[in-house]
């Protein structure tokens, strides 16, 4: 901001609950956001599954920065900087591919899969040899940090970020929820990959703690009978809870215990089985006592995961699927969403593909619940471009009185965090108070890195 | 000599090559084309045996020096 004076307040409104609407649609925001939370958090990449072989690789970008996410011929994964060290040509520009080496299309540099740089056309010739250009030990800028839980592979641009395990905090509580039904975790689908005109905040908070919106939004997947949680009265019986570095919501599950209740929701014996194992008997009362069963959630900064449990034939039996998404900025105004298909590996083949059929019914390009969602994201960004935008305080205190105490009191629940029971914004808020703490804190610009020079 | 004629296309974002059993009258070679580059090479069972034996680094050598022998032709030996 042109007026430090001006984050202080906006970062200070935030805090208490009332968001300026213009945060939805501000370059200067955007800027910030970009230098002081996407260059210091730890981002989202690829699931671990999407290179299951040696050679295997998928291009990924933390915002403006292109990273080869790739399993070399001894199996260790990598984030490469997808810029050549010679004339900063993008050395990949497919989006997956199996390669033992990448070769710049520029002037044919070729670098290892693991990133060392094996040749250079005429390297005698054009520098002299080793003389002129140390060609030993050079190699494809690796993210400064790389760290994976459940296999999600996560970079940051920060060299000093605390290790992922801790800033992932205690939501993973929750992550093994949706990426530990056994021992072999997830494998994915995709993703399907599309631009929206909308801020990327929008979609990590809606899927944070937004029940509020399911039965209004998302009416018409009721009535057409695709769905039969979502009415009024079902969702406010959910909780929210935050946890560590994201937060989620839930729906209240009938009466019955652990395998009752999983079978519920759609899950066979065979899988129930294994979850049974793999969880920790605090994760397993949430569901077993307490009746709650995970629904959407968001890590900060924008990856967010959906669990829900749709007909997906003629009879009422519904079937659950997993998707992870990621909102990847573009610009203030505008969001590349990734929708990946997730199931367990160990899942029956069929199981696996009507899971598939109700992912594709409700999320991804064509689902129904996007299409609802999306809806609402643009028109608020549009909007949020204005002048009378910039006067205008968006009230986001559901669950607070005036005098901040909580309308209802904190769940005591066996899950980790903290936990409330119906409508409210409580984790709304703490995402943004994240959000907050990240863009009043100035990055470390790091030294700049030369290679070849022999100094 | 007879050709299988079913060759085998073998490609990612950086190579394309056509693989081919290709039948002499006394025994089978395996031919590898590179239709970009117009190169092509001919390996007897041995010499491909003999990349089995190979670390990555003899590849990363190979493509180190693109358009290039890894050993200068003829008979005294270049490294």
């Amino acid at each position: 901001m042109d007026d430090p004076a001006d984050l202080t307040t906006v970062l200070a409104d935030v805090r208490r609950g009332m968001i300026p609407a213009h945060v939805y649609n501000d370059e200067e925001i955007f800027r910030l956001e970009a230098q002081r939370i996407f260059a210091r958090s730890w981002v989202f990449l690829a699931h671990e599954s999407e290179i299951p072989a040696p050679g295997d690789y998928v291009v990924r970008r933390i915002l403006d920065d292109s990273f080869i996410v790739v399993r070399d011929e001894h199996g260790a994964v990598h984030a490469l900087f997808n810029m050549c060290l010679h004339r900063g040509m993008q050395v990949c520009r497919a989006e997956l591919g199996n390669a033992s080496h990448f070769r710049c299309p520029y002037h044919g540099w070729s670098y290892r899969n693991d990133g060392r740089l094996v040749g250079l056309p005429f390297h005698r010739e054009a520098y002299g040899g080793d003389a002129g250009f140390r060609r030993s030990d050079q190699r494809l800028l690796p993210a400064p940090a790389l760290d994976t839980y459940n296999g999600l592979v996560f970079a940051s641009l920060d060299p000093d970020a605390p290790p992922l395990r801790e800033f992932l905090g205690d939501f993973v509580f929750y992550l093994d929820y949706y990426t530990r039904q056994s021992p072999s975790g997830i494998e994915l689908r995709g993703p399907q990959r599309w631009r929206i005109k909308a801020n990327w905040k929008i979609g990590a908070e809606n899927f944070a703690g937004d029940m509020y919106h399911t039965p209004h939004t998302h009416t018409s997947v009721v009535e057409i009978g695709l769905f039969r949680e979502p009415k009024a009265e079902k969702r406010k019986d959910g909780c929210t809870y935050w946890a560590g570095s994201g937060g989620g919501t839930t729906y209240k599950l009938p009466p019955g215990d652990l395998r009752e209740r999983l079978r519920y929701v759609g899950y066979p014996d065979v899988m129930i089985d294994k979850m049974l194992r793999e969880w920790s008997p605090a994760q397993r009362a949430v569901i077993g006592e307490d009746g709650f069963m995970v629904s959407a959630a968001s890590v900060f900064p924008n990856l967010s995961f959906v669990h829900n449990w749709p007909k997906v034939g003629e009879s009422d039996d519904v079937l659950p699927f997993i998707s992870l998404r990621q909102w990847q900025p573009v610009g203030p105004d505008e969001t590349e969403v990734l929708s990946w298909f997730a199931v367990d590996k160990e899942a029956p083949e069929e199981f696996k593909a009507l899971s598939y059929k109700a992912y594709l019914m409700c999320f991804g390009s064509s689902g129904m619940f996007e299409q609802d969602d999306v809806e609402n994201w643009v028109s608020l960004t549009s909007t949020a471009a204005g002048t009378m935008a910039r006067r205008l305080l968006l009230n986001s205190r559901m669950g607070l009185l005036a005098d901040d105490e909580p309308v209802v009191a904190p769940l005591e629940w066996s899950g980790a965090g903290t936990a409330y029971v119906g409508y409210g914004e409580y984790n709304q808020r703490a995402l943004l108070a994240r959000w907050a703490d990240c863009l009043e804190t100035p990055v470390r610009t790091p030294s700049a890195v030369g290679f070849g020079t022999g100094s | 000599m007879n050709t299988d004629l079913r060759p085998i296309l073998v490609g990612n974002e950086f190579a394309e090559v056509r693989v081919t059993r290709v039948d002499g009258r006394n025994g089978p070679r395996l031919r590898i084309e590179s239709p970009r580059s117009g190169t092509a090479v001919e390996l007897c069972p041995l010499e491909l045996e003999a990349l089995t034996w190979q670390a990555p680094e003899t590849f990363s050598a190979m493509i180190g020096k693109p358009r290039e022998s890894l050993v200068e032709p003829g008979d005294r030996e270049d490294p």
